[in-house]
């Protein structure tokens, strides 16, 4: 350990590390973004497509511009992270209770498992009918859909996890006097945190792209539905504006957050000392 | 703190898998006197970890009885605790969040609590060390921390499970010497299990040469050279050859 100190003092600065960094990784990402740019306004320059069909990059550029100044942007961006929040800490309560169950009744476990296996394949826009029929076009429709497109995936992740905690870990423990609920929270949480917080990523992303789908279909606000009336008016700007946003509001969470999250508690853990 | 006795009667144990039974123990029955150091050694498999769980109370025996102080196993306990060989030390913890595990569990108050831990993590030259990440420290250190995490529940009876089987020679030796130290220091009854004979011949006061699966009890060789012993020692390596001669005529039956 003390050898591993001495090659890390060996290591350039700080700043030179991040600069060499960023070459290495962030600048390829910006050229390819200037790259889609470019290629993006030849296409349109070459008018292969009738205008209608297909915008220029400051077509959509502008038109974000424009729904961000009528507030429609900003708008549309709160209703559908609060939606996605409000069903998502749902999903995670409800998944984290069926998980518990599971884990604690391994014959109900085993009876259960082929159907939530089962009920996770079923695209969650094939809940928005039965959404739609028992709640109307409403906010619990679009939660429902979002909730049943999410809970199952977390139920399993949060199964399994909870499974693959060591057994030395639960030996240890118990010979120390713990057990019980003291046992799942004092241990076997703590022990399989890197496997949850994936699991929670993996939810948080069927979530993410349940609500979308629901949105388009039947929302009166939020992202999927100015996506949508993009459509209703043949506002071919604003339909990629607003895919373009949704692209990115994916990208910020799941790539970004959920990643550098996952990526400290791996550190701690010890299960990538070299990152 | 001192030790406790242990009565091994007539243990069997059995588990029942996906390709039959498969019997670990066969009538196992041994006595080890309250401070005792005994090694245990045998060939890999033949049910010393077993054994072991099923005096730490974490496993049941299929018939037969082991009895602490003349008191009969049912749990789990902090009087017996088993060092495991890989350590299971727990990762989300740092090195005093580890030690300091069980006498949380215990519900002592913080600040004695972390007098406690101070104490045995100086006891295992660990002080330096109270806050970093278990992924930090080498084979040798994560064992000493295993140690101190046993220790400060202050058990009756240290149940180690090949403890320094993955050590590097150096820290094997270090630890060697550090276990019988603090055996003299506690008290505390050590049943040690291992596959080294050498090991075996340099800790323990007894040293029991366990059988092929089923395993049970073969010889007991009484080892009293004085301590504390170094693997070298020509006491050491006459005790190795006579347990190495029985283990031979065993291999021949």
């Amino acid at each position: 350990m003390i050898d591993a100190k001495k090659t890390d003092s060996l290591q350039p600065s700080i700043g030179v590390r991040s600069m060499h960094y960023l070459i290495k990784n962030i600048l390829p990402v910006i050229v390819v973004f200037f790259a889609i740019f470019i290629v993006w306004a030849i296409l349109f320059r070459l008018n292969l497509w009738p205008q209608y069909l297909f915008p220029s990059p400051l077509q959509v550029l502008d038109k974000l511009v424009a729904l961000w100044n009528q507030g429609l942007l900003a708008r549309g961006v709160g209703i559908t992270i609060q939606r996605l929040m409000v069903a998502f800490s749902l999903s995670l309560m409800l998944g984290i209770a069926l998980a518990f169950l599971m884990a604690n009744f391994p014959t109900l476990g085993r009876g259960t498992q082929p159907y939530i296996l089962g009920l996770q394949t079923l695209p969650s826009i094939a809940w928005v009918p039965l959404g739609i029929l028992w709640f109307g076009y409403s906010e619990s429709a679009l939660l429902f859909v979002t909730i049943v497109g999410s809970v199952f995936s977390i139920t399993i992740s949060f199964t399994d996890a909870i499974k693959t905690v060591p057994p030395t870990y639960i030996r240890a423990a118990r010979n120390m006097g713990c057990d019980g609920i003291e046992l799942l929270y004092r241990v076997s949480i703590p022990a399989s945190l890197p496997n949850l917080i994936s699991g929670t990523k993996q939810g948080w992303s069927f979530a993410w792209r349940s609500l979308l789908g629901a949105e388009i279909i039947f929302a009166t606000a939020g992202l999927g539905f100015l996506l949508n009336v993009g459509r209703e008016f043949l506002d071919i700007s604003q339909v990629v504006a607003m895919m373009v946003t949704v692209l990115f509001l994916g990208i910020l969470f799941e790539r970004i957050i959920f990643n550098k999250i996952q990526e400290w508690v791996n550190r701690r853990w010890g299960l990538s000392p070299h990152t | 703190m001192s030790g406790a006795s242990v009565r091994i009667s007539g243990v069997v144990k059995s588990f029942t898998g996906e390709s039959g039974t498969v019997q670990a123990l066969d009538k196992m029955s041994l006595e080890v006197a309250a401070g005792e150091f005994v090694t245990l050694v045998g060939p890999s498999g033949c049910g010393k970890s077993t054994l072991l769980n099923i005096v730490a109370g974490l496993e049941e025996p299929t018939s037969g009885l082991v009895e602490i102080d003349g008191k009969e196993v049912e749990d789990p306990s902090s009087d017996r605790i088993v060092v495991f060989q890989d350590g299971a030390l727990f990762p989300w913890l740092d090195v005093s969040g580890n030690v300091e595990f069980g006498v949380k569990e215990a519900g002592i108050p913080k600040e004695k609590r972390s007098q406690e831990v101070t104490k045995y993590l100086k006891m295992v030259q660990l002080d330096k060390f109270a806050k970093s990440r278990i992924h930090e420290l080498s084979g040798g250190m994560k064992q000493r921390v295993a140690l101190a995490r046993a220790l400060i529940l202050k058990p009756k009876i240290l149940l180690m499970d090949e403890p320094f089987a993955a050590l590097d020679a150096q820290s094997r030796d270090d630890l060697q010497a550090k276990i019988q130290e603090l055996w003299l220091e506690t008290g505390t009854t050590i049943m040690f299990v291992t596959h080294n004979v050498r090991e075996a011949a340099c800790l323990g006061d007894r040293v029991v040469v366990l059988t092929r699966r089923p395993g049970t009890v073969k010889t007991i060789f009484d080892n009293q050279a004085p301590r504390p012993r170094r693997i070298e020692d020509e006491d050491v390596i006459e005790k190795v050859r006579e347990i190495n001669k029985v283990i031979e005529r065993q291999t021949d039956d």
